[in-house]
């Protein structure tokens, strides 16, 4: 190396450092598997281009902001649970929901659907702080504004009964989506013990 | 009147004070470690669990932070250390078949898993990085971005 270059060195190292330190944030993306789900699937898109990922433990990077997704790569499952422990263990606990079902016409609970709220109780305690959502359901026999205060009176009977039950969870929701979101669908005014329903999610 | 009314029970619920702005809640902060903050309207709040979050809100952690949330449609969220993400809109609707997500990871580290509005309205949900942009079907994934 001749003393010019030696000397030039450094100050080459020092713009490559600064044209470095300009190509500003970096960021890379991993798909991980579900659980009682297919993996689904991610674009990741810029300007430049795009790149799927499909398979579980699939990554993509995107080195700069100017620059065009990479090529994915596939990483080792256990490296990825180590290298992000402290952000996965951080995940809270998907929520948790229950179907229960009422009497024709009325706000009563079927005997075996009542049998589940102490239990429902008990996990709206052990997930403090926690949510409660009841969105309130009918069959198709009567008007949509009989059967909206009736999916409303399900709703409400369900979060009062949880709450004499002890439940304290931080909010409660009730809704009503009368006859309008059935989960088996009938023609109108068609009794279906399925469409008397309280979907309760625990959050 | 396809509507759906949604009715806070607040007389239910002796422990909170459960107000009209908590109709416009997206989302509830489960569990806190370190520093961890939510930046809404330009103040800096503790972001402790139970606290609600809203659409706009900023979720920050420090050096030894972390957080979790879970939203109003069943997604769920944490945020690593020296981490932030905004929730830049929140739209979950069913009876009006209104759906969307767009949550920005400015930096840091943000685990996502899906819930109702990406099952409801495949197509609905981005997070955007300041490099570029995730369209999401499903699911479950890790996003990190570097200063």
């Amino acid at each position: 190396m001749n003393p010019l270059s030696r000397r030039l060195l450094p100050l080459f190292l020092f713009f490559l450092t600064l044209v470095g330190g300009c190509a500003g944030p970096k960021a890379s993306f991993i798909l991980l598997p579900e659980e009682n789900r297919p993996t689904g699937e991610v674009t990741v898109q810029n300007q430049k281009g795009a790149e799927r990922l499909t398979r579980p433990f699939e990554s993509v990077a995107v080195e700069g902001g100017g620059r065009e997704p990479g090529r994915p790569v596939q990483l080792d499952p256990a490296a990825v649970r180590e290298q992000y422990r402290a952000l996965l263990e951080a995940l809270p606990q998907p929520p948790v929901h229950y179907q229960l079902y009422f009497e024709f016409g009325s706000a009563r609970l079927l005997r075996e659907s009542e049998r589940l709220l102490p239990e429902i109780a008990r996990v709206v305690n052990a997930r403090r702080p926690a949510e409660i959502s009841v969105v309130g359901h009918a069959d198709t026999v009567g008007t949509i504004e009989f059967n909206y205060n009736l999916g409303l009176r399900r709703a409400t009977t369900v979060a009062e009964k949880l709450t004499a039950l002890g439940a304290a969870p931080v909010r409660v929701d009730a809704a009503s989506r009368g006859k309008n979101d059935p989960q088996v669908k009938t023609p109108d005014e068609t009794a279906e013990p399925r469409n008397r329903r309280a979907e309760v999610t625990v959050r | 009147m396809r509507r759906t009314f949604s009715l806070v029970i607040a007389l239910l619920l002796s422990a909170a004070v459960a107000q009209a702005a908590d109709l416009q809640q997206v989302g509830l902060v489960k569990s806190a470690t370190g520093e961890a903050f939510i930046v809404r309207d330009g103040h800096r709040l503790g972001a402790t669990p139970g606290t609600g979050l809203m659409q706009g809100d900023a979720l920050t952690t420090g050096a030894h932070g972390s957080l979790g949330v879970i939203l109003r449609d069943d997604t769920v969220l944490s945020l690593g250390s020296s981490s932030r993400t905004s929730i830049e809109r929140f739209s979950y609707d069913p009876a009006q078949g209104s759906f969307a997500m767009v949550l920005r990871l400015s930096r840091g580290l943000i685990e996502y898993l899906s819930g109702k509005i990406s099952k409801l309205s495949p197509g609905s949900v981005h997070i955007e990085t300041p490099v570029a942009t995730l369209g999401i079907r499903g699911t479950h994934l890790i996003a990190r971005v570097d200063p």
